[in-house]
């Protein structure tokens, strides 16, 4: 990293580093026993990984262009012989190794913090690690969200709007891909009268007519559903229903799904920080 | 000073008015879909429950439910507070506003009104569908565990009262830090802190009670929240710790009254710093 | 207060942490004319406005406006818009900011300097720029209108309209002008009062033409002394011949030759002695 960029940056990155420490600090120091701290413990498993790639985002990403036009120093440090795209591609390559190595240090921590959370529980250990903690998708997580800010920075050409563009943007991104669109990236199985086996990802279940068509969850199925054992006999007789089925991604297919879900993380990473560039130079030309 | 107000910070007010409804709409969408659901199983006692007839909607319920709040403060405290005074004296714009007939306090008390009572509204709405879908939860029994202690924070007072405290933060924290992007920033760490640090101890600031179990019966009475226990191997017991039903008021407006004084706190730290900057000698 | 005293301040300080920017200010301003206030860079002359303006709190010392009517407006340094304002959102903030409005008056401003209307305030030239500053400032009719480095980013042509644009405005409104400046050569046929301010402190003001009127430089043969009683503000010493400014209005015999001082020299000269003294 050169003096400027670490000049430039110098707040965003020790901000990130003293929250990283703060949360490598409060993992070990968690009581589990305690509900509130499990509660704690919880919140920060799910929450902890996103916020920081959110936080990049938002800190290092929206601001990197948007300042320079805020400020007006763009003319200063774009010019003739140090052409924007160059001092893009600078300052983009310069800030990617300090992401990539708190990207580790927050996937480590998550981890020592799983492993407790999971040798407090009462269910029996496996050996599964968690989807997002892969750490390939967890990177291009950060690196896409990097890369979404320093778009919206292009375009907006003022951090504030650019900052909230980004949150807004990458928030709904996750929470879309992450709780409704991952387990349909494959089409899932169909287990009909069998359970799908242990370890599996649940996707939705359903009823079956005679022929095997899939029946549109109506007001009545939707009732069948949910009525006692005599009660579902007799409202499924009526309604033709004969069979339930459960849609599932099985445990052999997760590496897969985090492979694919890799490839669009990584494919945002690329076409934004592209964009950016390819916007810069067209601006720079015209 | 309402269309000052409105042409200022028409892009935050927009932004996070769309964010609300979105939210809100999701929040009533799912009430509507659990309280269709109450009502056929109580026609015809469901065994799966409200939830497994939910099915993929169960996602959207928790999403919306345990999202929407804090997304709408924070945006409130990161795009409203924080940029009204930092932008000001990072681009010497205050040198220009404060320059007029209208009185710097004046400017910041009419901002201040305008944009709390849209901060009141949005949450206000939020707050509704939100109790609405947690009352629905809470009809439905056993099958979502939804109660008062656990929708605590989803009381609407409390969650009117911490919007407002996330705007009232950011505007302090503006005035103390006066560059935008990094007001923005500690707003977020400093609201963060403060949100998650109440909402983990709020239970302990009564003292709790405590109960012996043991096979011979004994445990917690209906409708208390645990806290936490130990076992005592030589009585062959444990020891739980939990608050009782009737204190939910009691925490109620603990946090109420926490986020009420904590905002006027920072509304005078606020009125304070720009009347030291402007008085005239 | 006195009648023709636009404002008046008495005894005013301004400390901030380590650095005095301001000491024991006291002077008034004639009402309905143009003040300069001069110094050198760093002198305290954004300090002095900003508190004038109700800006900066001073530490000691107060500012005093007549009763009735107290409008001041300030146009800063930096002349700060709303960047994301259209020029003529800005008119309207000015409107909504101020109890008093001339739009007309605003208009004409930017339409003498050819400012178009519709474009945000951040995508003008510097020089528009400080026009809308202008503009908003002359639209709020205020009775005292304070400017700081006015001309700076101005082109000369610019400069030339804009003192002649004030100078009228001066006179149609009865408004009282104090610009601040560190190039004493704007100042001539602009203002008929002036502020001396060097190192924080207050070292000369009266009228123009008073001063002038209260200085002379005396040139004859090579002497110690100067040849009339009064203040020497400068003495140089050239080959056979002396010269000396003085404060001093007194007429001499030849060899003795008396001529009139200009604003600069004499400018320079109380600034240069300030130092002297300071040091």
């Amino acid at each position: 990293m050169s003096w400027l960029t670490w000049r430039l940056q110098r707040s965003t990155i020790i901000a990130a580093v003293a929250l990283i420490a703060v949360f490598a600090v409060v993992v070990p120091n968690l009581d589990l026993s305690s509900h509130l701290d499990s509660r704690a413990a919880n919140g920060l498993f799910v929450l902890g990984p996103p916020a920081f790639a959110t936080v990049v985002a938002v800190f290092w990403g929206a601001p990197l262009v948007a300042r320079e036009y805020e400020h007006n120093t763009y003319k200063l440090v774009w010019s003739r012989d140090r052409s924007a795209t160059r001092w893009l591609a600078v300052r983009v390559g310069q800030l990617l190794a300090p992401l990539v190595v708190l990207t580790i240090a927050v996937n480590l921590i998550t981890r020592v913090l799983y492993d407790r959370i999971v040798a407090a529980s009462q269910y029996p250990p496996s050996d599964v690690t968690p989807y997002d903690l892969w750490p390939p998708l967890q990177l291009t997580m950060v690196l896409a969200a990097f890369g979404l800010g320093i778009l919206a920075g292009m375009v907006a050409r003022s951090s504030v709007p650019a900052m909230g563009i980004t949150l807004v943007v990458y928030a709904a991104l996750r929470i879309g891909l992450g709780m409704f669109a991952r387990p349909y990236l494959l089409p899932p199985l169909r287990y009909i009268g069998e359970g799908p086996p242990d370890g599996s990802m649940p996707v939705g279940f359903g009823y079956l007519d005679g022929a095997g068509h899939e029946l549109s969850k109506s007001d009545a199925v939707t009732q069948c559903a949910a009525t006692s054992p005599t009660g579902v006999q007799k409202c499924m007789g009526s309604n033709q229903i004969v069979r339930q089925y459960v849609d599932a991604q099985p445990p052999d297919r997760i590496q897969d799904l985090q492979l694919i879900e890799f490839g669009i993380y990584a494919a945002i990473a690329a076409v934004t920080l592209a964009a950016a560039w390819l916007v810069l130079r067209r601006r720079m030309v015209a | 000073m309402l269309w000052i107000t409105w042409r200022q910070h028409r892009t935050a007010l927009i932004g996070t008015l769309v964010v609300t409804a979105g939210v809100s709409a999701l929040l009533l969408w799912m009430w509507q879909a659990v309280a269709e659901l109450n009502d056929a199983c109580s026609q015809h006692d469901c065994i799966t429950g409200v939830p497994g007839a939910l099915g993929d909607q169960l996602r959207w319920v928790y999403a919306s439910l345990y999202f929407g709040q804090p997304i709408l403060a924070g945006l409130v405290a990161m795009f409203w507070g924080a940029p009204l005074l930092a932008r000001e004296f990072e681009q010497r714009t205050y040198l220009l506003a404060w320059a007029q007939d209208v009185t710097p306090m004046r400017w910041l008390g009419s901002k201040v009104a305008l944009l709390g009572a849209a901060v009141l509204l949005l949450s206000g709405v939020l707050a509704a569908a939100s109790w609405q879908l947690v009352g629905a939860m809470k009809e439905s029994g056993n099958y979502f565990g939804m109660d008062d202690f656990k929708a605590l924070e989803q009381w609407p007072p409390t969650q009117v009262l911490y919007a407002l405290f996330a705007f009232v933060l950011g505007l302090a924290v503006g005035l103390l830090v006066r560059r935008t992007v990094l007001a923005i920033g500690t707003t977020l760490i400093v609201f963060a802190t403060v949100r998650l640090v109440v909402a983990f101890t709020v239970l302990w600031w009564v003292p709790p009670l405590r109960v012996a179990a043991s096979p011979q019966g004994g445990g917690l009475p209906p409708g208390a929240y645990y806290l936490s226990g130990y076992g005592m191997p030589y009585l062959r017991s444990a020891v739980l710790v939990y608050q009782p039903v009737e204190r939910v008021a009691t925490f109620r407006w603990l946090e109420v009254i926490t986020y009420a004084v904590l905002t006027l706190v920072l509304a005078g730290v606020a009125w304070a710093g720009v009347w030291r900057v402007t008085r005239v000698g | 207060m006195t009648e023709g005293i636009a404002l008046a301040v008495e005894g005013l300080g301004k400390r901030y942490r380590r650095k005095v920017a301001l000491r024991d200010c006291s002077f008034e301003l004639p009402a309905g004319r143009v003040s300069a206030l001069v110094g050198m860079n760093g002198a305290g002359k954004t300090t002095l406005l900003s508190v004038l303006a109700g800006l900066l709190p001073p530490t000691e010392g107060r500012v005093r406006l007549p009763a009735g009517e107290r409008r001041i407006a300030f146009v800063a340094q930096e002349k700060p818009l709303y960047r994301h304002f259209s020029v003529r959102d800005m008119l309207r903030l000015g409107s909504k900011l101020n109890t008093v409005w001339d739009q007309q008056r605003a208009l004409d401003w930017l339409a003498r300097f050819d400012v178009p209307l519709d474009r945000p305030c951040g995508k003008l030239s510097g020089g528009q720029q400080a026009q809308v500053s202008f503009a908003v400032a002359i639209g709020s009719r205020p009775s005292v209108l304070l400017l700081d480095e006015p001309l700076s980013n101005l082109d000369p042509l610019a400069r030339r309209e804009v003192v002649k644009e004030l100078l009228s405005a001066v006179v149609d409104t009865d408004m009282t002008v104090l610009m601040s400046t560190h190039v004493v050569a704007e100042l001539s046929g602009v203002a008929d009062h002036l502020l001396l301010l060097g190192d924080g402190e207050l070292v000369l003001s009266g009228d123009v033409d008073d001063l002038l009127a209260a200085h002379r430089n005396y040139a004859g043969p090579r002497s110690e002394r100067p040849p009339v009683p009064g203040e020497v503000l400068v003495a140089s010493h050239v080959g056979g011949q002396s010269t000396f400014l003085m404060e001093s209005f007194e007429p001499v015999a030849a060899p003795w030759t008396a001529r009139p001082v200009t604003l600069e020299d004499l400018v320079l000269a109380r600034l240069e002695n300030a130092r002297a003294v300071a040091a």
